[in-house]
């Protein structure tokens, strides 16, 4: 381990030799990111209002997934240990009447129809149906994946998203393709980093550039994916704040594993200053500089 | 799949014969200049780049610049930085050696360092990641094959070798940093020069005659001038207006 | 039908270039095989990457300088063995091995006929598929690998993807034709060549799962066919049936003149690929029933309950397939629509495996190495089964879909499920394809290790998977939900590794006993369907003299009868 590393540094400070200040500031102490949350092997922790209900439909699931393999499981092992072949025992050439069965398969059917029509449907629907209306207040930001980042489009202080357009798009100073023109797009942020306000719907369209992605908000229960040519939106409402992952959850390319962006949830007044912060370009004056 | 021994001693064998035949000559010409730049400076500020995405590259390198436009504000005329200039014209079919010594590009700090260069066709080219975090390195070529891999982890002593062939000047970009890119100019000759933070080329060694030189710049386009150079220095200055 | 009829043919007519149904059945079982293991060992590979990311592999890690340098694997061909290890072991090993093989072999044998109805269609089958699959394996060797888009190959990362990709498309093209000549073929034998006597619901429940297989490949297949061929021009020929306008690929504007969906590829693919999962599955179950009853020595329960249920799971399996698209903003009807159907799809399911289960209630249970797979194949596939209800709702399968849960799912399905039951057929009919008997020592070993080993691969996958860790993640542990999970990840790639040693006894054993096995009667298992009044191995033309049926096919344990089982073929006693 020593003797690359240290081939490594030796290399670098020739780097450093040649590039003059540049290099001077190798290695700053960031602190990394300390993810909120607990991570286990069952669900993650659960930060959004309504997604306790996919949480309880999951536990449902399971607790009856569990009591049908096991009952199954004894009659199965059962069977095994008394149907054996062994001297004196015969097979029977009779079907046996097995009403139990019958019954089993109804009462599976029912319940199979219970979760279908008393949880599943509902839940979906609010899902799919209860977008936050204007009366809510909701906090609106546009969702802009490409291979291999999530660009997060937030409209500024007049709340209006600028026009966009894909000849506008510069990956290194427009990765969003906010057209230069637009009045309404002079004051758009657009920053690989989600922040959003805690307690108040978050209404998320999600869009891509290239190939398919897929929104995943693990600890918020929401996954969306983003097609290219279609605007498909999200919501949600956050109850803690902290700071959370944002996973990419379809496969997108060579490096779809490291497409990863963070999302933090804070105060109302947190949010509206780091959004504030952000809109100041900061221009890089170290002109000696490459 | 040659190992490293096979293609030495094949471009060795090929230098052999090319120099056998007596193609060219290294004269001691040189021709210099300037790449200038007219107009308002204050148009193109470079912005700094976001780079909070991947806190990796924050630890290589606290702050960097957007390199599509650089100017150098301080050389009077104002020059240009970053601009290609090659002989375009007028070294009809000769043929030159291929340098055996390859061409190095750096990963660090989330930024490709040289940002703009020059290749001979043949010549190879060594990508190093010096980042602690994982590079996709996506040629883009018009005329070459187009590569498109990755360099997972920090590596400053192998790398992964490749070698262009087709006369291009094409765009290489990281999908994973996507401010991340740098421009490649592959020719059939050794005679090309990337402007630095004073403006100047220089570019040696070529035969006697005159010359169509391109300057090529990412964002202004290209530009072209006419030199002769007969056994000493000639000096040419190309220049880039925007908007006139 | 005697073997007088047919002209004593030449070694590369008898063996490679044949038309026998027999020699094409093994020719697709061997080939199969093959791919089998190699669809292991790549994944065995990928195993190494997900326990210890970024890290040296030890043995085969100076295998590629270009995908692995410095024997560390890089990403994009982490992809392509994933791609690859799902291709290859769907369309290039178990479907070949439970239609081509055994299908090929037993079906005919089990109707009493001497052959295919198409045998030359039959050998052109075989060899478009082993042209496919030449096809599949050249991929690893073009620029940027072999494809890496995933086996789904959606749309639009599939076009702007490596050469590989096209190979790739091409592949399965020839696959998809190999397996539409099969399945036509497989129709008209069965319905036309059934000896006297044999009536539909005589046929053992083996033939029935082949015909309703086949129908699955030939109604479902055509759609994927057309929708790999608009995949290739719109590689190869700048056409936009999957593109949609204003795409920027790697920062520069795609050439696509858009109008095309991306939801449309995987329309079509699913509509395939569901029927496909019941391609996988209905022969598996056919071959379990058909070694069930010949070790429990009773009828099956309810035969006509499961062919019902097996006709109505063919049908419902082609109004399903929108429940792998839930996430792709689905809205609440088609989302209903789906979750419906999904549920009604499980009912068959239910009863098929019910009625095996109780099959066994009052039997007289032998338990032989095929038994032993047979039996194993019950539990595993019913983990799969349930498993697969969280994913069918669209409100659970918001946290699950497309994680490691969903990989567990299928893979239960398929690999202890299908993949136990292919074994319990091949330690079943070995005898009568060789003459020969497996060694039952190292057919034991050979299951308690898979059967162990197996469970130790997948299980964890269900934990993975409610932790959120998405699948086809070069590096988990990336996310945090990632790490957390990551000792369970290594202890499901340690069952692999085992797995794959595992095997080594099934290998040893088959090809000792091709050469030095135990000589078997023509009948060793006492069973009743037509194949084995056969001898062993079959001649050419199968049955010396044409068989007629007097009886359904399990009659075991008839009461005044003088023999434990009455073959189909025998003339009543009485």
């Amino acid at each position: 381990m020593k003797a690359p590393s240290l081939c490594l540094l030796v290399i670098l400070a020739f780097c450093a030799l040649g590039e003059g200040t540049a290099l001077a500031q190798v290695v700053p102490d960031i602190p990394d990111v300390e993810i909120t949350g607990e991570y286990g092997p069952f669900l993650p922790t659960l930060a959004s209002k309504d997604g306790g209900e996919v949480d309880q439909l999951i536990s449902i699931l399971h607790w009856f997934m569990a009591v049908l393999f096991v009952g199954w499981g004894i009659f199965f092992v059962y069977c095994l240990v008394r149907f054996r072949q062994r001297e004196g025992h015969q097979a029977k050439y009779e079907p046996i009447k097995a009403k139990v069965s019958k019954y089993g398969e109804i009462a599976v059917a029912g319940f199979e129809v219970a979760l279908l029509v008393g949880l599943s449907m509902p839940i979906w629907a609010s899902v799919k149906n209860d977008r936050p209306t204007e009366a809510d207040n909701p906090f609106r930001v546009r969702v802009i994946a490409e291979q291999f980042q999530w660009n997060f489009h937030y409209p500024g202080a007049d709340g209006v998203f600028g026009k966009t357009g894909a000849e506008f798009v510069d990956t290194a100073e427009n990765p969003a393709g906010i057209d230069p023109n637009d009045p309404g797009g002079q004051d758009d942020v657009v920053k690989g980093e989600l922040h959003i306000p805690v307690d108040r719907p978050i209404i998320a369209d999600l869009s891509s550039k290239d190939v398919i992605h897929s929104f995943f908000l693990p600890v918020m229960r929401v996954k969306q994916d983003t097609i290219p040519g279609m605007r498909i939106p999200v919501w949600f409402e956050a109850t803690m704040t902290g700071i959370f992952e944002i996973a990419c959850a379809q496969l997108c390319g060579n490096n779809h594993y490291s497409m990863k962006a963070l999302m933090y949830v804070q105060s109302e007044q947190e949010v509206e200053d780091w959004i504030k912060k952000a809109s100041i370009v900061e221009e890089f004056d170290e002109d000696d500089l490459d | 799949m040659f190992n490293s021994k096979t293609v030495a001693t094949v471009s060795m064998v090929t230098f052999a014969l090319v120099a056998m035949s007596g193609v060219a000559h290294a004269d001691a010409n040189v021709i210099t200049g300037k790449v200038i730049f007219k107009g308002n400076a204050g148009d193109y500020k470079r912005k700094v780049i976001d780079t909070s995405k991947d806190p990796n590259c924050k630890k290589a390198k606290t702050k960097i610049g957007s390199q599509k436009v650089i100017i150098n504000k301080k050389t009077t005329p104002m020059t240009l930085r970053n601009v290609l200039v090659s002989i375009k014209d007028g070294l009809g079919n000769k043929m030159f050696p291929t340098p055996s010594e390859p061409v190095v590009l750096t990963q660090f700090g989330c930024q490709y360092k040289p940002h703009v260069f020059g290749i001979v066709a043949g010549q190879k080219l060594k990508i190093l990641n010096g980042d602690n975090t994982n590079h996709n390195i996506h040629f883009l070529p018009k005329k070459n094959q187009e590569h498109n891999f990755t360099q997972p982890k920090k590596d400053m002593e192998n790398g992964k070798v490749i070698t262009l062939v087709e006369e291009d000047v094409f765009k290489v970009k990281c999908d994973v940093h996507p401010w991340m890119g740098c421009h490649i100019g592959v020719f059939k000759h050794p005679f090309f020069n990337v402007t630095g933070k004073d403006g100047t080329f220089t570019l040696t060694g070529m035969p006697d005659g005159t010359y169509t030189l391109e300057a090529w710049h990412e964002e202004f386009g290209k530009q072209t001038a006419s030199v002769t150079v007969e056994g000493g220095t000639a000096n040419v200055d190309l220049t880039f207006e925007p908007g006139a | 039908m005697s073997d007088d009829h047919h002209p004593q043919l030449g070694f590369i007519r008898k063996y490679v270039f044949s038309v026998d149904h027999k020699v094409i059945g093994i020719q697709y079982m061997l080939t199969a095989m093959c791919f089998m293991f190699f669809g292991l060992c790549l994944m065995s590979m990928m195993r190494w990457q997900l326990a210890y990311p970024g890290e040296v592999m030890p043995i085969l890690g100076s295998l590629t300088e270009t995908f692995m340098p410095g024997g560390i694997m890089l990403p994009e061909f982490y992809n392509a063995l994933g791609a690859m290890h799902g291709t290859i072991m769907v369309f290039l090993a178990v479907v070949p091995i439970l239609v081509g093989g055994f299908g090929n072999y037993v079906m005919p044998l089990q109707i009493g006929a001497p052959d295919m109805a198409f045998p030359k269609l039959n050998m052109m089958s075989y060899w478009v598929f082993a042209a496919g699959g030449v096809v599949m394996l050249v991929s690893f060797f073009v620029p940027g690998g072999a494809a890496n888009s995933g086996w789904t190959s959606y749309a639009p990362l599939s076009v702007v993807a490596t050469t590989g990709q096209t190979y790739w498309l091409i592949g399965m093209v020839l696959l998809i034709t190999s397996s539409l000549l099969g399945s036509v073929n497989f129709i008209v034998t069965i319905v036309h060549l059934r000896v006297k006597g044999l009536t539909m619901f005589r046929l053992p429940f083996f033939v029935w799962a082949q015909l309703v297989t086949a129908f699955l490949l030939l109604l479902a297949f055509p759609p994927l066919e057309a929708a790999g061929l608009l995949q290739l021009m719109d590689r190869v020929a700048g056409t936009s049936f999957f593109m949609p306008e204003g795409l920027v690929v790697s920062g520069e504007v795609a050439s696509y003149t858009g109008g095309g969906s991306p939801l449309l590829y995987q329309h079509l693919f699913w509509f395939l690929a569901h029927p496909e999962v019941y391609v996988l599955v209905l022969p598996a179950m056919g071959i379990v029933v058909e070694v069930l009853t010949n070790n429990t020595r009773k009828p099956l329960w309810g035969y006509r309950t499961i062919i019902y249920s097996t006709v109505f799971l063919g049908f419902m399996s082609f109004l399903v397939w929108a429940h792998h698209m839930f996430m792709t903003g689905m809205g609440t009807q088609l989302g209903a629509f789906f979750a419906t159907t999904t549920m009604i799809i499980s009912i068959p399911s239910v009863i098929i495996l019910t009625a095996m289960v109780i099959t066994l209630y009052n039997g007289s249970i032998r338990f032989n190495v095929p038994m032993l797979f047979a039996l194993a194949f019950l539990p595993m596939f019913a983990i799969g089964g349930l498993t697969g209800l969280p994913l069918g709702l669209p409100a659970s399968d918001i946290q699950l879909h497309d994680t490691y849960y969903v990989i567990g799912h299928f893979h239960y399905v398929v690999a202890p499920g299908t993949i136990f039951a292919i074994f319990a057929g091949i330690y079943y009919w070995f005898p009568k394809a060789t003459g020969k008997q497996l060694n039952s020592m190292l057919g034991k070993l050979h299951f308690w290790l898979s059967f162990i080993c197996i469970n130790i691969a997948f299980a964890p996958m269900f934990w993975q998977g409610l932790a959120g860790v998405s699948r086809r993640l070069y590096d988990q542990t990336t996310y945090e939900h990632g790490k957390a999970v990551q000792e369970l990840t290594k202890l499901s790639s340690y069952g692999v590794w085992l797995l794959a040693l595992s095997q080594l006894p099934f290998i040893l054993n088959f090809f000792a006993s091709i050469f030095a096995g135990k000589k078997a009667s023509a009948n060793p298992w006492d069973a009743t369907t037509i194949e084995w009044s056969a001898p062993s191995p079959p001649p050419h033309g199968n049955f010396a003299k044409v068989p007629v049926v007097h009886r359904g096919p399990y009659e075991y344990t008839v009461p005044g009868a003088a023999k434990n089982f009455l073959p189909q073929t025998e003339a009543s006693e009485a």
